[in-house]
């Protein structure tokens, strides 16, 4: 079978090393339907629906990878359009549901911020089809001051690959903040490509993941900080069962010019098995001399003196590995920021780490209290 | 007064070192007992022991908790049975509230669920008592808290779990004047003839409200002498030195 890279590092280091990309099993070609997410929105916000290609100016990005990138530019099938104008507010929720006659997603997501403006957007990928893909460009450009929220779960079923390419610009003091929650997919791979060009302009991605089976989780950043006292900050924290992989590729890279910015990442991974690989590559590249850049990666099994802690509370191992594994993702998932998103993730979070196999509406309960753990 | 905790012949080592060297220890309900030595002479390794940690293993002796052999037992158990532990160094646990935990806790301890209103009714009086601000209750457990609200959330857990046997491991390291004062109220308060205290400490303080029935020097592994509280003063008078002796 043929083999393709995603998620190739900006500045590649010893091939031996094996992390430069993501190499995996191409798919084989199927048609692409038309789909529209389910949408509603609220406040002063436009969200218009298009087929073809609304996003040219793309300057060098390259996405997760050039060939996936073009598909989103020369047959999107599903292309949705944001836009906020200046010092207006807004809130918008997108659920893409895969099925089994629509099982997949090529399309683009444009999002464009007026000055001062504020725009949460909530991204809800779902669906039951067996097997599918999904390839989606999100592209956002933010003018002066504006702030774009973009918070996303992904929960398909795991025949599923996941590609997502994000672009943004930012605009002076905008702000850019993913908040993520990679959950489902058999593959998921997520490259985020972020122009930090105005002054003062802030990046910030927060990410989780649960991997178990075979799933791969592959998180690729590349933020080029041009601006002068930008801001960047990057985590993606979660857990691994049974022969999952993640990988975190993240470059923070100091242009010059860019004086006084700072930038941090960091990558955590609680490792459930025995057989799972976490693969983290932090670099920070620098050209400007007065900055400030902090990296840090951590992988390890789950903490012994923790989990002697919660056990001297009454919870039996799993009981205490979940709390673990919940306490290093919870932050993240609390700052997605509707709360059934939340409720749905976390319900997601303990089906897979079987605490949970009700299917349906309970996930009310799912915020209030920890399931039994006796 | 019913036996409690009874310790036999006790010997554990923590990564092929022996730590404890054949330890004999009984406390019946209704009692409260002090481990004094100095530092290394195993006294954490014996909390740690009885509360099952498995990184302290036991080479020989047993252990019971009302007249059942628990040396064998796995940790959650030993808390279901009544044992409970205030650590020296809590440690932090981000994604879950102080009352979502020990809320939690108190249901896997107790197997019922815990009503939400009269809980958070008894753990706010508990939060008063300790003059810990409510909003703790809303934070993350032991996550950003100082030394001091640490040990405070210790208390405030065993308070809310009622466990029979409470090992308390220093929790007057990093506290003030006021809130030695203050958690030792608490647990005095809390003390009846049905539970038992046990505890270590290295200062006076604490003692001065929690009125020991038995103090206990350990000296390298073993205990080498028990009395009343009186042995608190001639410690503080004399140090460890003449109790080394009788070690050898």
């Amino acid at each position: 079978m043929n083999t393709v890279k995603y998620n190739r590092l900006p500045r590649p280091t010893f091939r031996w090393m094996k992390v430069n990309e993501l190499e995996i099993d191409s798919l084989r070609e199927e048609a692409v339907q038309g789909m529209r997410p389910q949408e509603r929105h609220e406040g002063d916000v436009s969200v218009t629906f298009y087929t073809g290609n609304r996003i040219t100016d793309l300057g060098d990005f390259e996405g997760a990878n050039t060939e996936a990138l073009q598909q989103t530019l020369s047959d999107s099938s599903s292309g949705c359009a944001v836009e906020i104008g200046p010092h207006a507010q807004g809130v918008v929720w997108l659920t893409y549901t895969l099925t089994e006659t629509a099982p997949q997603l090529t399309g683009q997501l444009k999002i464009k911020a007026g000055a001062g403006s504020h725009l949460q957007i909530f991204l809800d990928f779902e669906g039951g089809a067996e097997h599918g893909a999904v390839n989606l460009l999100d592209y956002i450009e933010t003018e002066e001051q504006a702030v774009v929220k973009i918070s996303k779960v992904q929960l398909h079923t795991q025949n599923v690959r996941h590609i997502e390419h994000r672009y943004a610009k930012a605009g002076e003091k905008s702000t850019i903040d993913y908040v993520t929650a990679e959950l489902g997919a058999k593959t998921a791979i997520i490259y985020y490509k972020t122009d930090l060009t105005g002054t003062e302009a802030v990046f910030n991605s927060h990410s989780m993941y649960l991997g178990n089976n075979d799933q791969i989780f592959d998180f690729s950043y590349w933020v080029p900080t041009q601006g002068a006292a930008t801001n960047t900050d990057i985590l993606t924290t979660g857990a691994l069962l049974d022969t999952s992989k993640k990988y975190f590729r993240g470059t923070i890279d100091f242009l010059r010019g860019g004086k006084k910015a700072v930038g941090s990442e960091s990558d955590i991974c609680i490792l459930l098995s025995p057989n799972v690989h976490s693969i983290s590559v932090p670099l920070l590249l620098c050209k400007e001399d007065d900055v400030v850049g902090n990296h840090a990666s951590s992988a390890g099994q789950i903490d012994k003196d923790k989990l002697f802690y919660l056990m001297s509370r009454g919870f039996n191992e799993a009981g205490a590995q979940l709390i673990i594994v919940e306490s290093n993702i919870r932050p993240v998932i609390d700052r997605l920021g509707d709360a059934d998103l939340e409720n749905k993730t976390l319900q997601a979070v303990r089906e897979k780490m079987q605490f949970c196999q009700k299917k349906g509406d309970c996930h009310a309960k799912c915020t209030q209290r920890f399931p039994h753990l006796n | 007064m019913g036996e409690l905790l009874r310790v036999e012949g006790l010997k554990v080592a923590v990564e092929g070192k022996e730590i404890l060297k054949g330890l004999d220890l009984q406390i019946n309900a209704g009692e409260t007992h002090v481990i004094m030595g100095s530092n290394g002479a195993g006294k954490s390794t014996l909390f740690n022991a009885v509360m099952g940690n498995p990184k302290y293993v036991v080479t020989a002796g047993k252990i019971y908790f009302e007249g059942r052999d628990i040396t064998e037992e796995p940790v959650n158990e030993r808390a279901k049975s009544g044992i409970f532990m205030a650590f020296q160094a809590p440690i932090s646990v981000q994604g879950i509230t102080v009352e979502n935990f020990i809320r939690n806790a108190k249901g896997t301890i107790t197997g019922q669920s815990q009503r939400i209103m009269p809980f958070r009714k008894k753990l706010r009086q508990q939060m008063d008592q300790l003059s810990m601000d409510r909003s703790y209750a809303e934070r993350y457990v032991n996550d950003g808290f100082s030394g001091g609200e640490r040990k405070k959330a210790e208390i405030l857990q065993m308070c809310m779990l009622e466990p029979k046997l409470t090992m308390l491991d220093e929790i007057d390291s990093g506290l003030d004047v006021d809130a030695v004062r203050i958690v030792s109220e608490t647990v005095a308060q809390y003390h009846n003839e049905t539970n038992s205290i046990l505890v270590i400490t290295h200062h006076s303080e604490i003692l001065q409200k929690l009125k020991p029935d038995f103090v206990h020097i350990l000296i390298n592994g073993k205990i080498v002498k028990t009395g009343d509280a009186s042995l608190i003063q001639e410690i503080e008078a004399n140090g460890y030195d003449a109790f080394k002796e009788l070690a050898r």
